[in-house]
């Protein structure tokens, strides 16, 4: 049971974790963004229990979107999972001073990525 | 007779005078010599006897004798002391210089009565005086040469003491300071820049006391009629000597940076660009081939049961390339990010990373019937795992590539330590490369011979040098006179392994 927003730009990108978090937790509803600004214009209504970004988007990159949803006081606290596909440390440490609860690099695998909405779903989804 | 005082007084003074080293005599205004002491008879060899009563006209050198008569009419009664100096070469005696006092005595009249010369002999104060002048010219020569040096140099010197007084400078410091050298030496730099000479003398002052160089200064400067620019300033504290008016000195020595600094300041622009755009590139790369490869994984495993054997394998083939792709990408990112000596290398064994690749190979050198024979010790050194497979996996695709149509293939790879290094040999029996080709084939794009149906991209051995002299290694083509190509790899020895496990990490 969950709300769970997804900004992604690439709809592959968001279709594969969509996939995984849908086979791993039951009565999810998705909401799904292609760009940072759509999903923040948003957020208010959706008031998701999660929020899984991407980091690497046009306009908005995923560290901005991040920042304002910490501004915001009714969502400072609320989870957001970074899902790049880097895998450079530098943007590993700056997701970590915006205030995101974990960073993880796209897989190239499908078992990888049951595995990363098996984390989501147990460590950072509040029920 | 003479009264037996006086004349005692007489020999009493004569016998000083006959001691004394300058050349006294007297003579009356015919210059009939009425007295002289034995310097002076001495001079003019002879005994004191042989002289008196006799003209000096009659023994003096006729130039002397022209000089004593114009000398001897200077004098008057008003004018009674008339002092020259002489170079007197006198007979075969070697030159002397004679400084003499002439001096006329004159009766109450007014008349002339006797002269008394008294000669010192300078010779030795002239010579000193000579060589002091000598050494003094040779001194400011010196200097000159000196000042010349330090005004050709480009850099702008300054020789200053505690005081801020700035003693000497070249002409590039004075000209930076808009000010002529002669106008600077000797000044103090408070009363030339008032206020604004504070920033620079903390500084000296911090150097004079410390007695510590206070090197590689870049600082902004401006000199004082052009652009704006960078220095880079070095200042020395030194002390001068009791004897050159002691006390604590500095050399400042700025160099104009200027072009230097734009230089450095444009390469760290460029290097941020390749930065960005390598880390863009395989980003943009990446995202692509985890679509190929993960929708391949979901074909497959959606058809399952559809699938015939032999089309399960070609999407297995999508995924392993997929994935070798991606492990290039990494790989090059990490190679274009590591700057020497800024790659994080890791204590691994060299044959588990030759096994790796010919795993990865082994198909293909099966279909050939080719042969890879290992070394069978492991080889310890530090290094990426990946990098390091892109170099056997370079060597060995290559022997493939370039193997012999007579023959099948068969590679050796083998290894031997020697002096904390491992020589490792990939060698071939292959088409081997001319003699006349292998000076190029370590260069980017240096491809050998174009060989008929053979694709190349002429980057492959070129990576391999870099990744190898990234890793402190060496690589190189080994000639030889049987066919085939011999590469010799030299990497440093690292700690010891075993079962896969680096010891010297515990």
């Amino acid at each position: 049971m969950g709300k769970i927003l997804i900004v992604d730009d690439s709809d592959f990108d968001r279709l594969m974790i969509a996939r995984a978090l849908n086979k791993n937790i039951e009565d999810l509803v998705l909401f799904e963004f292609s760009n940072g600004q759509d999903a923040l214009d948003q957020i208010i209504e959706v008031l998701p229990d999660l929020i899984v970004l991407d980091v690497r988007m046009p306009g908005m990159d995923g560290f901005e979107v991040l920042l304002s949803i910490r501004r915001n006081p009714d969502f400072k606290d609320r989870s957001v999972v970074m899902l790049s596909g880097s895998a450079d440390a530098k943007d590993m440490k700056m997701a970590e001073e915006c205030g995101a609860n974990a960073y993880y690099v796209k897989p190239s695998n499908i078992q990888a990525y049951y595995d990363i909405a098996q984390e989501i779903q147990s460590q950072y989804l509040q029920s | 007779m003479m009264k037996e005082g006086p004349g005692r007084v007489t020999n009493f003074l004569d016998s000083i005078l006959d001691v004394h080293p300058d050349l006294i005599c007297r003579y009356d205004p015919k210059r009939t010599l009425i007295y002289l002491n034995k310097s002076c008879a001495n001079f003019f060899g002879g005994t004191v006897n042989y002289f008196l009563g006799k003209q000096f006209t009659e023994f003096l050198p006729q130039k002397h004798l022209a000089n004593a008569e114009v000398i001897l009419s200077q004098i008057t009664p008003k004018m009674p002391k008339f002092t020259s100096m002489q170079r007197f070469t006198y007979k075969d005696k070697a030159d002397r210089w004679i400084n003499w006092t002439n001096i006329g005595i004159f009766r109450p009249d007014g008349s002339i009565e006797s002269f008394q010369s008294i000669g010192r002999d300078v010779t030795h104060e002239v010579i000193l005086g000579q060589i002091t002048q000598a050494r003094q010219k040779e001194l400011l020569s010196v200097r000159a040469e000196l000042r010349s040096v330090i005004d050709a140099v480009p850099a702008m010197i300054w020789h200053k003491d505690d005081k801020n007084n700035i003693l000497h400078l070249n002409e590039a410091a004075a000209s930076s300071m808009g000010l002529k050298v002669e106008d600077v030496e000797g000044q103090n730099t408070y009363d030339l820049f008032g206020d604004a000479a504070k920033k620079y003398h903390d500084d000296d002052l911090k150097v004079i006391h410390s007695g510590e160089p206070y090197l590689g200064i870049v600082e902004l400067f401006t000199p004082n009629d052009g652009e704006p620019g960078w220095v880079q300033t070095d200042k020395i504290p030194f002390n001068v000597g009791e004897n050159t008016g002691s006390g604590k000195r500095l050399l400042v020595v700025s160099t104009d940076i200027t072009k230097l600094k734009e230089k450095e300041d444009l390469l760290s622009a460029i290097n941020k660009n390749l930065d960005d755009f390598t880390s863009l590139t395989s980003h943009d790369l990446k995202a692509p081939l985890r679509k190929i490869g993960l929708s391949a994984e979901m074909l497959s495993l959606g058809l399952n049961d559809k699938l015939r054997c032999s089309e399960k394998e070609n999407l297995d083939d999508i995924r392993d390339g997929v994935e070798h792709m991606r492990l290039l990408i990494e790989s090059f990112l990490k190679f274009m990010r590591a700057a020497p000596g800024g790659l994080e290398l890791e204590t691994l064994n060299l044959n588990d990373v030759i096994y790796e690749t010919w795993t990865r190979l082994a198909p293909e050198l099966e279909q050939i019937n080719g042969i890879l024979n290992l070394p069978s010790q492991p080889l310890n050194v530090k290094g990426d795992f990946a990098l390091l497979g892109q170099v056997f996996s370079n060597l060995i695709e290559n022997a493939i590539k370039y193997r012999s149509p007579e023959r099948d293939l068969r590679i050796d790879i083998s290894a031997f330590a020697q002096a904390r290094t491992w020589v490792i040999s990939v060698s071939d029996n292959g088409m081997g490369i001319k003699k006349s080709d292998t000076e190029h084939i370590f260069d980017l794009f240096g491809r050998a011979k174009p060989h008929l149906g053979v694709e190349g991209s002429g980057i492959g051995l070129a990576l391999c040098k870099r990744i190898i002299t990234l890793h402190g290694g060496t690589i190189k083509f080994l000639p030889s006179e049987e066919s085939g190509s011999c590469f010799q790899l030299v990497f440093n020895q690292s700690g010891r392994i075993e079962n896969g496990k680096n010891i010297n990490s515990r």
